[in-house]
Order: C-alpha cells, then sequence, then structure tokens
C-alpha cells in the first residue's frame, strides 16, 4: 500500500511550509522529493517520519492513518514502524557498529538469536560485517552511512525515508552510494522517499520525482517527463540547465522578439506571449544556415565561453535572451553563429 | 523474522506520562529552590522583627535605611573595591593568557597547571596565609623590625587594598582560565592577515588580538566584578578587623553582632542581588552580541612571538604570581600549622604536632569533614541532576513554560551566596518542617546558588548533540524516555561528570552561603577553619587547611585520573 498522503499542510503561524501536498507512493517505488532549500521537502518528510506534527491533511503508511489532525490521530514516530537515514547519519557515538544496527530490534525486545541473524544479515548488505565491532569514530563518513543504511532496513519498516543522506560525502562516493541506496530498496520492495536538493540525484535514482517549491508541488513525473517535459519555468530550470527565449503569438505561431518563428510541437499556452524552453544540448552551433524540415534556425552572438572539457558551454545572446549551447566545436567570443534547434526539443511554458 | 512493533496498547506507565510528571516535579523544585529565599527575603525586608518572632509590622524604614550613610559608604566601598580588583584582575588575567598562548614561553602546561591549582585554591585559605604574613604582628612586620630595625615602618593587609590584593591573587585563575579559551580558538588567519600586511608581532597584538578578544574580557571583567562584590571570605577575614565594611559583611555584621538588624539586612542583600543581577544582565548580553565575532572554530597556531631579552620579565612575572598566590599561602599554611607559638622567625620556632593530632583527636573535626563530604557528595549530585532535568527539558523536549524554566534557573546566578543563606534563614523560620540547623539546609543553600552552574555545563554539551541522534531513536522504535536514557544520557556523560567535579569542588569550598546557616553539629571545613581563626588559633586553622587543601588537589588527582580528557568519542 505504501504511503498515501492528502493535503497535508504544516504552518508554522503565517508561515507556510507545506501547503496542501497530495501524493501516493506505491509499494517498492522509490520517489523523490526535489526543490530548493525552503520549498517544505524536509517538513513533507519529516511528517511522514511523525518528527513534526502536520497541520492539516492526512498521511497513511501501509494503509494505516499515522498523522490526521482533524480526527486527533498522531501516531508517535517509534509506533510508525519506519526506517530513516539522516543527513548527518545520526549513528551513534558511543555504540558500535554492531549495537548501532541492533537498536531497533533490541529495543523492541527481540530474540537474541533473532537480532544476532538480522544485523549480520543487515551488515552484509552494505558490506559492513567485517567492521561490526568498531566505533562510529572509527569509520570514514561513507561506513558511517552505510551503518545508518543498515539500521534503516534491519527493523522490518513499512517504509525507507532518507533526508538529503549523500549530501555529505565526497563525489565519488555519493555515486556510487546512489546506485547501491537504490539496490537495496528494490530487494526490499518497500516504498522510499527521498529528498534531496541535488537534481543529478533526483534523476538518476527515482522512479518519479517530486519536484516542490514554496511548499507545493511544482510537478509530480518520471525524471525523463520532467527533463523533456517540464510545465512551468521554475521545473524547467531546477531539473537541468536551460535557456529560455521570450515569445510573441503572431496568428498561429511563436515568433521570437527578431521576428523569427519558432517551430515547436502542439503546446497547451493560449496566452499572448509565452517562454521556449531550450536545453543547451539540443542546440547546434554552426557559421551557416541550413534549412531543414522542422528545425528553427536563430542568429546569435556567442558572449561567453566555458571550457569543460568533453564539450564547451557557450552563452548565445539572441535578441536580448541568453541561450547556453554545448558544442565541441572552437567558436570565438563575439563571433556571429547559427543556433538549430528540432522543434521536438522545443518546450512551450507558460510566461 | 522480526517482530513487528507492538500496536498501540499503552503500559500505564508510558513514556510521555513520566516525562511529564518528571517535568512537573523539576519545575516545583527549581521555583521553590530560586523563589523561596528570594520572597522571604522579599518580607523580610518590608517587616520590622526577626524571622520567627510574633509581632511585627509592615514598613519601608528599611529601605529608607539603605539611603543612610553608613550603608551609601558601603556601597560606595563594596563599588569602588570591586572595580579596581576586577579592572587589575583582567590586566594581570589577560597578560598571562597571552604571554602563555601567544608567546614562546617555555612551560605553558605547567603554568597552566598550577593556575588551575590556584583557582581551586579557596579564598579564605589564601587571605588567612596573607594575613599571617601582613598583619600588625605578622611575618613581615616582624622582619621588619627584628630583622632590619625598621621600627617605625609598619605594615598591615587590614584595608581595602588588601582586600584588593587577596581578590587579586584569587580571581586572576579565574580571568585566565575564561580568556583563554577564546585565544585558543581565535581564528588564527586573523591574525595572519595582520602580519601579512605588514603589522609587527607587538601591533598584531595591540590593534587584532586585543581588539577580537574585547567581547571576551568584557564579559570576563563583569563576572570577576560580581565575584568581588559578592564574595564574603575576603572581605570578612580583612575588611572587618580593618573596619572596612563592604555590603556582604554587613549584612553578616548586621545578623550575627548587636545591634541585630534582619529587616535592613534583607534590604541590603537586596540591593546587593539588584547590583549584581544587573551586572549579569549585561554580562549575558555582552556574550550574545559577541558570539558571532572571533571565534570560528577552526582554531589554528599562530606563529608564537618571540620573548627574547623579555623572556626574564615573562618568567618573573608568571611564576611570581604562582609565587604569591599559591606557593607562599601554603608554605605559610605548613609553618604555621607546626609551630607551638606563632613566630615569624623559623630559628626561634618550637615545633610540634600537636594541631595535627588535635585535629585528628577532635571529634568536632571529624564532624566537620564528615559534613562536609555529605553535603559535597549528596549536593553536588542532587544539584547535578537538576540541572541534567533542566537542559533535557529547556533545550531538548520545550514543554509548555520551558523558557520560564530557564530564566528561574539562571535567576541565581545574580544572588550572592550571603544573600542566599540569609534568604533561607528567613524561610525556613516560617516553614512548618524543622530544617533549620540541618545539614539539608546547606545542601539546599548550596545547590541553589550553584543550579546555574550545573545547567550551563551540562546544557552547553547537550545543544552540541545533534538532534537527529535522537529522532534516530525514535524512529527506530525508541519512546522518547527511553531515546533520552540510551542516547542522550550516555552522549552527555563527560559533562555530567565535570558539572558534579565543578559543584563538588565549588561546595567543598564554599563558605558564604553556609556562614549565616550552620549550627554546632553542622559546622562545615570551611566553617570550622573560619571558627578557629576568628579565635586566634593560627595554628589550628592552618592545620585544618592543610588538609582541607590536601583534599581538593587529591580530589582534582583523582578526578583527572577517572574522566581522561581524551575520550573515544
Amino acid at each position: 500500500m505504501g504511503i498515501s498522503i492528502a493535503n497535508l499542510a504544516r504552518h508554522y503561524g503565517v508561515m507556510r511550509a507545506i501547503d496542501g501536498v497530495s501524493f501516493d507512493i506505491a509499494d517498492g517505488e522509490f520517489v523523490s522529493l526535489l526543490g530548493p532549500s525552503g520549498c517544505g521537502k524536509t517538513t513533507t518528510l519529516r511528517c511522514i517520519a511523525g518528527l513534526e506534527d502536520p497541520t492539516a491533511g492526512s498521511i497513511a503508511l501501509d494503509g494505516r492513518i499515522v498523522s490526521a489532525p482533524a480526527n486527533g490521530i498522531l501516531v508517535p514516530t517509534h509506533e510508525r514502524q519506519i526506517g530513516m537515514v539522516f543527513q548527518s547519519y545520526a549513528v551513534w557515538p558511543h555504540m558500535t557498529v554492531r549495537e548501532n544496527v541492533a537498536f531497533p530490534l533490541t529495543i523492541r525486545g527481540a530474540d537474541k538469536a533473532i537480532i544476532e541473524h538480522e544485523v549480520r544479515e543487515a551488515l552484509a548488505r552494505v558490506s559492513m560485517g567485517q567492521l561490526a565491532d568498531r566505533h562510529p569514530s572509527q569509520l570514514s563518513g561513507g561506513q558511517q552511512q552505510r551503518v545508518a543504511l543498515a539500521r534503516a532496513i534491519v527493523g522490518n519498516p513499512r517504509v525507507l525515508l532518507f533526508d538529503e543522506p549523500l549530501s555529505n560525502l565526497d563525489a565519488k562516493l555519493r555515486e556510487e552510494m546512489r546506485g547501491e541506496i537504490r539496490q537495496l530498496q528494490r530487494r526490499l520492495g518497500i516504498a522510499a522517499v527521498y529528498v534531496t536538493h541535488d537534481r543529478e540525484e533526483a534523476l538518476s535514482m527515482s522512479d518519479r520525482v517530486i519536484v516542490m517549491n514554496g511548499g507545493k508541488i511544482a510537478q509530480i513525473g518520471s525524471p525523463k517527463e520532467l527533463y523533456h517535459r517540464p510545465i512551468n519555468r521554475f521545473v524547467a530550470d531546477f531539473v537541468g540547465k536551460v535557456g529560455f527565449l521570450q515569445l510573441q503569438r503572431q496568428g498561429s505561431v511563436w515568433v521570437v522578439a527578431d521576428g523569427t518563428t519558432i517551430l515547436t510541437r502542439s503546446d497547451g499556452v493560449h496566452s499572448d506571449t509565452a517562454l521556449a524552453a531550450i536545453r543547451p544540448e539540443n542546440i547546434r552551433l554552426s557559421f551557416s544556415i541550413e534549412t531543414q524540415e522542422g528545425n528553427t534556425q536563430l542568429r546569435g552572438c556567442i558572449s561567453q565561453a566555458h571550457y569543460l572539457g568533453p564539450y564547451t558551454e557557450y552563452h548565445l545572446e539572441i535578441a536580448g535572451d541568453t541561450l547556453r549551447c554545448y558544442a565541441q566545436e572552437d567558436f570565438q567570443i563575439g563571433s556571429e553563429v547559427i543556433a538549430t534547434m528540432a522543434q521536438d526539443n522545443v518546450v512551450i511554458l507558460p510566461d | 523474522m522480526v517482530p513487528d512493533l507492538p500496536a498501540q496498547g499503552r503500559p500505564l506507565w508510558s513514556s510521555d506520562l513520566v516525562l511529564s510528571l518528571l517535568y512537573k516535579a523539576t519545575f516545583f523544585v527549581v521555583l521553590l529552590l530560586v523563589f523561596m529565599p528570594l520572597s522571604a527575603l522579599i518580607y523580610g525586608s518590608l517587616r520590622t522583627t526577626a524571622p520567627g518572632q510574633p509581632g511585627g509590622e509592615w514598613t519601608l524604614v528599611n529601605y529608607a535605611n539603605l539611603a543612610s550613610s553608613g550603608v551609601l559608604t558601603t556601597i560606595w566601598t563594596t563599588l569602588w573595591i570591586g572595580l579596581v580588583a576586577s579592572a587589575l584582575c583582567i590586566i594581570i588575567g589577560t597578560t598571562l593568557a597571552l604571554i602563555v598562548h601567544r608567546t614562546d614561553f617555555r612551560w605553558p602546561r605547567t603554568l597552566t597547571v598550577l593556575i588551575g591549582l590556584a583557582f581551586y585554591f579557596p579564598s579564605f585559605i589564601v587571605a588567612m596565609a596573607w594575613i599571617i604574613i601582613g598583619a600588625p604582628g605578622g611575618i613581615i612586620n616582624a622582619i621588619l623590625r627584628d630583622g632590619l630595625g625598621l621600627e617605625w615602618i609598619e605594615f598591615d593587609i587590614y584595608n581595602a587594598w588588601g582586600i584588593i590584593y587577596i581578590t587579586i591573587l584569587h580571581q586572576v585563575p579565574f580571568v585566565y582560565l575564561t580568556i583563554r579559551g577564546p585565544i585558543i580558538h581565535m581564528d588564527a588567519t586573523y591574525e595572519e592577515a595582520a602580519r601579512t600586511a605588514g603589522a609587527t608581532p607587538a601591533k598584531v597584538m595591540r590593534r587584532v588580538t586585543l581588539p577580537l578578544l574585547g567581547y571576551s574580557i568584557a564579559s570576563s571583567f563583569i563576572l570577576v566584578f560580581v565575584l568581588s562584590i559578592e564574595q564574603f571570605a575576603v572581605p570578612a577575614l580583612i575588611g572587618i578587623p580593618g573596619q572596612v565594611t563592604m555590603l556582604a559583611t554587613q549584612l553578616y555584621l548586621l545578623v550575627r553582632f548587636s545591634p541585630v538588624d534582619y529587616g535592613l539586612a534583607a534590604a541590603i542583600g537586596l540591593a546587593l542581588s539588584a547590583i549584581t543581577g544587573a551586572a549579569i544582565w549585561a554580562q549575558r548580553r555582552i556574550t550574545q552580541a559577541g558570539r558571532l565575532t572571533t571565534v570560528t572554530g577552526k582554531a589554528g597556531r599562530v606563529t608564537p612571538i618571540k620573548l627574547g631579552k623579555w623572556r626574564w620579565a615573562a618568567n618573573v612575572f608568571c611564576f611570581g604570581f604562582i609565587a604569591l598566590a599559591l606557593l607562599l599561602p601554603m608554605i605559610i599554611l605548613l609553618y604555621t600549622s607546626v609551630l607551638r607559638w606563632f613566630t615569624a622567625n623559623p630559628f626561634n620556632g618550637i615545633y610540634t604536632w600537636r594541631n595535627y593530632i588535635f585535629m585528628w583527636e577532635s571529634a568536632s573535626t571529624w564532624s566537620s569533614f564528615w559534613n562536609t563530604l555529605l553535603v559535597s557528595g549528596i549536593g553536588a549530585a542532587i544539584g547535578v541532576a537538576l540541572g541534567l532535568l533542566c537542559s533535557y527539558f529547556t533545550l531538548r523536549l520545550k514543554p509548555t513554560g520551558h523558557s520560564a524554566l530557564d530564566f528561574i534557573t539562571v535567576l541565581p546566578f545574580g544572588v550572592p551566596g550571603i544573600v542566599i543563606g540569609l534568604g533561607l534563614l528567613w524561610a525556613y523560620a516560617y516553614l512548618p518542617i524543622p530544617l533549620y540547623g540541618t545539614l539539608a539546609v546547606i545542601i539546599i543553600a548550596f545547590v541553589t546558588r550553584f543550579l546555574p552552574y550545573a545547567v550551563e555545563t551540562v546544557g552547553g554539551q547537550m545543544v552540541q548533540i545533534d538532534r537527529s541522534l535522537e529522532e534516530a531513536a525514535w524512529v527506530a522504535g525508541a519512546t522518547r524516555l527511553s531515546a533520552a536514557r540510551r542516547i542522550m544520557l550516555p552522549l552527555v556523560a563527560p559533562s555530567v561528570q565535570g558539572a558534579y567535579f565543578l559543584l563538588f569542588m565549588a561546595f567543598f569550598r564554599e563558605i558564604s552561603a553556609a556562614i549565616l546557616l550552620y549550627a554546632a553539629d553542622t559546622k562545615v571545613i570551611s566553617v570550622s577553619i573560619w571558627a578557629f581563626f576568628e579565635q586566634a588559633n593560627w595554628g589550628q586553622a592552618s592545620a585544618l587547611s592543610v588538609a582541607a587543601t590536601l583534599i581538593i588537589f587529591m580530589s582534582l588527582l583523582v578526578i583527572g585520573w577517572l574522566v581522561p580528557a581524551g575520550r573515544r568519542f
């Protein structure tokens, strides 16, 4: 049954940390909450864990209502049977690795034999079996995070919650851990909520991503939907690099400020002005015009160039707007170029 | 198979119920501890009779008497002695700290340990030793008269400067220990930036280091000022014979000697508390304002300033202070304790163990040792337990009214020990329980007085413990109570031990809160030493002081050995 959240709200006085959030997560599904700091993603997660009390709405875990302030239901955290991994790891420094992982079982009075077996299994799953008798101060950050992970899965949790668990690790380790977390969750087959502000993390790990902004959901969708078909400027900007062009409606088509028509697939915007969002990898730069069916070509001037290794990122001034595009060829700053983009890759968004 | 968490069925004694009962009990006890003496004092200051006496009526005459010339002179004396003493303490203490931590001084560790010992050396013992040295019948005058034949010079420690001198010897270690932290933790790059900008080491010190320490120095100054004007032992031992009266001693004289005036004493106690309370309030504002500056957490070691040809001066200054504050008093006490009759010339002395033998054989001395151990051991445990509960409630659980609790626990910071003693004297005269003259009342006085220290010590560590450590336990299925017990308690254990040690030591030395409350069979060591000295029995007083000092230094050793600084986490 996973997680079911309806009209969740959390107000601090007049400040609305979460303001009417609803979504469902199926068993086995991995969903990320993505957004800038202060968007309400962490508050939402903490409400699911019961570490914060929602002001309104309801939360159900595995079909059982755990938070519903209107009905006076508020199951305390320790009765929710969840697994959670914290940003700071929160591995208890006064216990060994083994004691840390055993805690969820000892606290509910499980048999010694069961505890020993489960702890061994959980530690093996995160490949920490040989370090079971160490103290956390003798472990690296990555190892501590593995201990936290083992502790989160050991108690047969109904759901797994992650609060930016990788943000304190270095880049290489982070990529490695992404894969491991995802594998572990798949094997357990339970719902997982993963809070992050890192779009790469959200896109690479999730079945679905919920982009939040200002306490509300901006868009829910698969990583590909969010990347290729964002429904507003905020989402387009937040899930990846993008450039925007101001558009005017002229008859049945959209034109840029210099009068060039932009070719797109059908769109749902009915106002007189709109934005075209184009990802940098979907723009091709050249010196000459080469018309092709379904392509738009715009004349622009290169204002900045940042060499990044595999390619160079150019900033292209077009009729008062700036597009970013990647190219492996060299262009001089100040040179006039032609930008070519296919109509499939131009997304029209409300202004 | 892993068992699921038990569903909703709640035990009779659920975690929340226990915690809420504990909270109410803590709140009640703290409220009682702090407000009973204070409200009794206010009541007393508005009455015409002594506590417990029948009759009497409401009056404002005690407050009117505050404006009498005698009391005004006392207030003035208290303030100027406090200001001069604390200014000198700051100068000497900061200089010591800068020499130790910013120059290539050779014995930084030794000096820090010695200053630590001086910090724990009770002020009344230092004062006694220096009275033996500097009184009209003391060692200096004997040397001047008999040794050098200078009969026209008479040295006399019994005056305001004597009080200031002893206060400095006693409080400089406090300044050193409070300034030392900010100096060590100051971000080294500030000073390095000044050096790369072309400033000489001396200029860096004057233009960068000292200004950056400004807040810490100001805060330390106010605290020393408060300690100087609220202290009782030094102005009593030196000021009373010299007829220099400070507020704390005037209060004592009004209660213990005729003409007795409990009402005026209460009013003076409140006036003194008003001054110290205002100072503490200012100090808190300053530390809050200063918290944002200087200390960044990444401590570094700046290149030390070379002392060069000034090395001898620095050595004389540092070890000279230790000699005056620690070594000389100890030697004098040892010397006096083995003399049959006091003489300044060691070659004329008749040496004897009788002071120690008398001490060993005296039942009343044993009972005062025993009382002190009881008061310190049990009292410190109660104080730390209360401090731990207060910190947990005000910092973590934050139930309704927690900010009021927070406020009440810091109040005793601003109330001098002797004023708490007087307040309890008033309060227990009206209580149905016969507490007066018991050890319990002394424990209550000490716990009240030092509760803020326990709360600060434990709370200081508790705020540094990441909240998610407890949250992780809740997520794992632990109730609030068992998370507090299994996660929070072990993690704050070092600070609990530290607070216990601090309170034990403070209780062991405390005299001002006990001096008005003790009865013949509830004497503590500090009071016994005091009594012997008052009877001019220097030998007995010295022997007892030597024993007390030994116990203090031994406890320091034992605790330093039991609680190693480098724990595994």
